[in-house]
């Protein structure tokens, strides 16, 4: 089945570091990554900073060239085409809405930036999308000669979003879209996303660190650990259920407000490894309480639990003496088929 | 609880007045004393060189030998129809005072805009492609910085001539550095916001990110550069007018002014205070107002 | 060593108030905060930006912005006031009985210093012993905050550690002078959740071990709901309810906390798909002068006596309050909601 989003075998690597006398490091920020997203959806992206979470949505952006790998739009590879046509389909909101707000700009140019960059519309044109979309997102029309200075943080974030609907795109990539607001805007912020989202038929790829803001608005959930997607599935399946144990831990360090909340034990053992020397075989293992001799050597490959799609050794079936381990080394990323 | 289901627009703005950065700036001026000094100081001298032909009591270039050397008014046989005296020469300092002004102002503004120009786009192209361009923008920082300014406009000026025109383009041509390092500094710092990657996303060239993104953040430093290198520059013209390289007799330029008063120094001092102390002035509200500048536009700024 | 009565609490704030002088008149971000924190106890102090948890609580330590005024009834720590401590002797009580632990692991640390040279200094700069004694509890702490391979870690500079291990540092440099209360500022805001729960537990296990009190400001209710005994709710610079951390979290009192709670998306529910709650409105302007509730303009319950001062302060169980003449219809609700569930 093919989405409105295909992601195949993406690697993103960077040379870091490095000047006259050093060799730079390789940074593997995204590891062989292959998902798709359907039309309509809401797939949240779920891991540590640091896991490779802000490449990949610079490479469904098209702002992020890939190393190898494709990503494809509607069947077409995006970073073949002219940055304008992506940004009539795809567009961004990020986390943080002061600095995503240029300062001296006021909220009705905010907003028709994206159209004045593409150039192929009329001031008067440019004025009605504009009075529209704030309408759509909620500002009053009487803030549109404010500055964003001037505004609250969910007016700002409001103000982000209508930026981002004002070339009618399909996805709409959310970095962290509500983790610099407070709880009270946070919702007010993700109804509007969900009324969004339903009113105009969007497809959302959200990044987040926050579960249950998470489970809330997601219908698929993708959790990556160090350029790699260790555990995709169903929001209600990955969160009530998670399989891969580091999904596990992700799940038993959130806090909730539940009142009978208790501090959750250590989770790991150890630290986050070194993205840019990270360890063999499975990149979790040297913290994971599970860990399997096999887990050290072979990269595991992602096989199906019931609606979920995991890449662990504790479900390969390789990690009893005895297997063949010859044959995993084929299977390096989590592409399905 | 009972609560409302979804206000469309839950903030309540009312209170919240859309005053542009500008006109909060604006009204943050009224209030600093430095800024006001300085703005009025050079806005006299400003009035009086553009309109020097109406200000001035007389013909800066007329000699009256019968009245030459005569003091100014509040010296013992200082006359009213000279106010601060006449030169060796017997012409009105007042009025040799106001034209030098001309010579002076377009000195300074004319290399502040040159070198605000120059400095900025290179500054803003290093500090926003980065790489390769950024390491060639530092370098010529570099350079320059090693480069002693005034001995090379001194050079320069004894190579091309001294004239108005010159003098601006030497000065505009050498003094913009600050401008780079600051433009550079500040776009490296703004091309990490969001709203450079929005700009980004969106397929704007690089140009219109530079242009329409980048370049209104940056003005305000700009603006304090430029009022600093306008003093940097006065200071620079009335030093080659004074050494005999810059502006030539009998135009009349404040350096120049200094350097003829030379000779009769401890004889008549009043011929190199009055222009010295019009530098001194005009440099002093300049970098008055660059402060004030400073002090109103930064985020630290008093509220 | 002090021989203090044991009912005397460590820290007593009475009527703590916080004006800020602007050009176009006062404003006052703190308006009678008062509490108790005994030795060894955890307090949150939670609200949202603009509450002033972090500038009232600041003011403690002598932390508040320049402009700032501090007025208080009582401000004492172990029986001394604070308000009326001159300069130096305020130095000493700062970072050697009371550390403060900030946001930003990075900026709190500086980038020049190695890491032992940070946590010796603290102890040298308030005359505590010889640089050996130093070095040695520093390499004891760095230990005990979970640093493997401590001795090695003196040596190396901030940037060359991650996040949490910052943090853990600055744990550690709060903790060389043994106080007797940490007041820790949003201290895993800026980390991982899977970091955050290490360093709550940290925080938690050195308190219990150290017989420190904490004060924490937070904005997350899950952070309260896990490590806090008691938690004051600000809204708009006033104290709207405060009380036992796991009673206030399960049945609010003020409709303030109850909204806010209810904004939060919940692990447990399964609301996918159903609006989140909101609060209407956004924080009154706090220049002027400032009468009755703030929090009447948002309130479903408002009614012309919540413009009227004082407002109560209604006592709703065992050590618990709200500031709200409708505090215990509320808490009724809140309880039968929880029941129903």
């Amino acid at each position: 089945m093919s989405g409105l989003l295909e992601i195949r075998n993406l690697r993103v690597h960077f040379p870091i570091g490095g000047g006259l006398f050093s060799k730079p490091k390789l940074l593997r920020a995204l590891n062989g990554i292959s998902l798709d997203v359907q039309e309509g959806e809401v797939l949240s992206i779920v891991g540590e900073s640091g896991c490779g979470k802000s490449t990949l949505a610079n490479a469904i952006l098209g702002i992020q060239k890939p190393t190898s790998g494709k990503v494809l739009f509607e069947g077409k590879e995006i970073h073949h085409q002219r940055r304008r046509d992506i940004a009539e389909r795809i567009q961004p909101i990020f986390q943080d809405p002061q600095s995503a707000l240029n300062p001296r700009k006021t909220v009705k140019d905010l907003i028709a930036m994206p159209l004045r960059v593409r150039g192929a519309h009329s001031a008067k044109e440019i004025g009605r999308t504009v009075d529209e979309i704030m309408e759509l997102v909620g500002l009053p029309q009487r803030l549109g000669h404010s500055y964003p200075t001037a505004l609250s943080g969910g007016q700002r974030q409001r103000i982000a979003i209508g930026r981002a609907l004002v070339t009618r795109p399909k996805l709409i990539v959310c970095d962290e879209p509500t983790s610099a607001l407070d709880v009270s805007i946070q919702a007010q912020i993700l109804n509007l996303l969900a009324d969004l989202r339903a009113e105009l038929n969007l497809t959302y790829v959200f990044i987040s660190h926050d579960l249950s803001v998470v489970r809330h608005i997601s219908d698929r959930v993708a959790v990556i650990y160090l350029g790699r997607i260790v555990e995709l599935g169903p929001a209600d399946d990955l969160l009530d259920d998670p399989l891969h144990p580091y999904t596990r831990k992700l799940r038993s360090a959130h806090l909730s407000t539940a009142p009978h909340q208790e501090l959750p034990k250590p989770v790991f053992k150890g630290g986050f490894p070194d993205p840019t020397n990270p360890p063999l075989g499975c990149h979790f293992h040297p913290r994971c309480f599970d860990a399997l001799e096999v887990c050290e050597t072979h990269v595991p490959g992602s096989v199906r639990r019931g609606r979920s799609d995991v890449a662990c050794h504790l479900y390969t079936g390789l990690g009893t003496p005895g297997d063949d381990m010859t044959e995993i080394r084929r299977t390096g990323s989590t592409e399905e088929e | 609880m009972t609560m409302p289901e979804r206000p469309p627009s839950s903030e309540d703005m009312a209170e919240i007045m859309p005053l542009s950065p500008a006109r909060q700036a604006l009204l943050q001026a009224r209030g600093h004393v430095g800024l006001l000094v300085g703005l009025f100081v050079l806005l006299v001298v400003m009035v009086s060189a553009i309109f020097a032909p109406i200000v001035a009591p007389h013909d800066p270039y007329v000699q009256e030998i019968a009245t030459k050397l005569s003091p100014p008014v509040w010296q013992e046989g200082g006359d009213w129809a000279h106010i601060l005296g006449t030169d060796g020469l017997g012409r009105d300092i007042l009025s040799r005072l106001i034209y030098g002004a001309r010579v002076t102002l377009i000195a300074g503004v004319g290399a502040a805009i040159i070198s605000g120009i120059i400095g900025t786009i290179i500054g803003m192209c290093g500090g926003y492609f980065g790489g390769r361009v950024d390491d060639f923008v530092v370098f010529l920082i570099n350079v320059k910085l090693a480069m002693p300014g005034i001995l090379i406009a001194l050079s320069l000026v004894s190579i091309f001539g001294g004239s108005l025109v010159t003098i601006t383009l030497i000065l505009g041509l050498l003094f913009w550095d600050r401008f780079a390092v600051v433009a550079r500094t500040t776009t490296q710092q703004l091309s990490k916001r969001d709203f450079i990657t929005a700009a980004e996303v969106a397929g704007a060239s690089s140009r219109w990110i530079l242009m329409r993104e980048m370049l209104p953040n940056l003005m305000n430093q700009i603006i304090v550069v430029a009022s600093l290198e306008m003093a940097l520059a006065i200071l620079v013209e009335a030093t080659l007018s004074f050494l005999g390289l810059g502006i030539q007799p009998p135009t009349p330029s404040w350096g120049l002014m200094i350097s003829e008063g030379r000779t009769l120094m401890f004889a008549k001092p009043y011929l190199i205070m009055i222009p010295g102390i019009a530098i001194f002035a005009l440099v002093v509200a300049i970098n008055l107002i660059g402060d004030g500048l400073r002090d109103i536009t930064s985020p630290e700024g008093k509220g | 060593m002090p021989t203090t009565t044991q009912k005397r609490p460590l820290l007593e704030v009475r009527n703590l108030s916080t004006r800020i002088g602007a050009s176009h008149g006062t404003i006052t971000v703190g308006r009678d905060i008062s509490y108790e924190l005994n030795p060894g106890e955890t307090l949150a102090i939670v609200g949202e930006s603009g509450s002033g948890k972090s500038v009232n609580t600041m003011a403690l330590v002598g932390l508040q912005p320049k402009r700032a005024t501090v007025t208080a009834d009582k401000l004492a720590f172990e029986g001394r006031d604070l308000l009326t401590l001159p300069r130096d002797q305020m130095r000493t009580i700062r970072g050697n009985e009371i550390s403060v632990i900030f946001q930003d692991p990075m900026t709190s640390l500086n980038p020049v210093l190695t890491v032992g040279e940070q946590l010796i200094e603290v102890y040298l700069a308030h005359g505590l012993g010889t640089r050996a004694e130093a070095e040695e509890r520093a390499i004891y702490l760095l230990e005990r905050v979970g640093m493997r391979n401590a001795a090695a870690r003196m040596r190396q500079y901030p940037h060359q550690l991650s996040g949490g291990l910052r943090q853990r540092v600055v744990i550690a440099i709060a903790m060389m002078c043994k106080p007797k209360l940490i007041i820790a500022d949003e201290p895993t805001t800026a980390l991982d959740v899977t970091v955050q729960a290490l360093i709550l537990s940290l925080l938690r296990e050195l308190q219990d071990e150290f017989k420190m009190a904490l004060i924490l400001i937070t904005h997350d209710f899950g952070v309260v709901a896990s490590i806090a005994d008691r938690v004051l709710v600000l809204y708009a610079g006033g104290v709207v309810e405060s009380g036992p951390a796991k009673d206030v979290i399960a049945n609010p009192a003020h409709p303030y906390t109850s909204g806010l709670l209810n904004c939060i998306p919940r692990m447990e529910d399964d609301d996918r798909g159903q609006p989140l709650n909101t609060i209407p409105g956004m924080v009154p302007s706090l220049a002027g002068n400032l009468h009755g509730c703030l929090f009447r303009n948002r309130c479903a319950l408002a009614e012309p006596a919540c413009a009227s001062d004082p407002i109560p302060e209604v006592a709703v169980g065992a050590g618990r309050m709200a500031r709200c003449i409708h505090a215990d219809a509320i808490l009724a609700e809140t309880r039968a909601q929880e029941g129903g569930q």
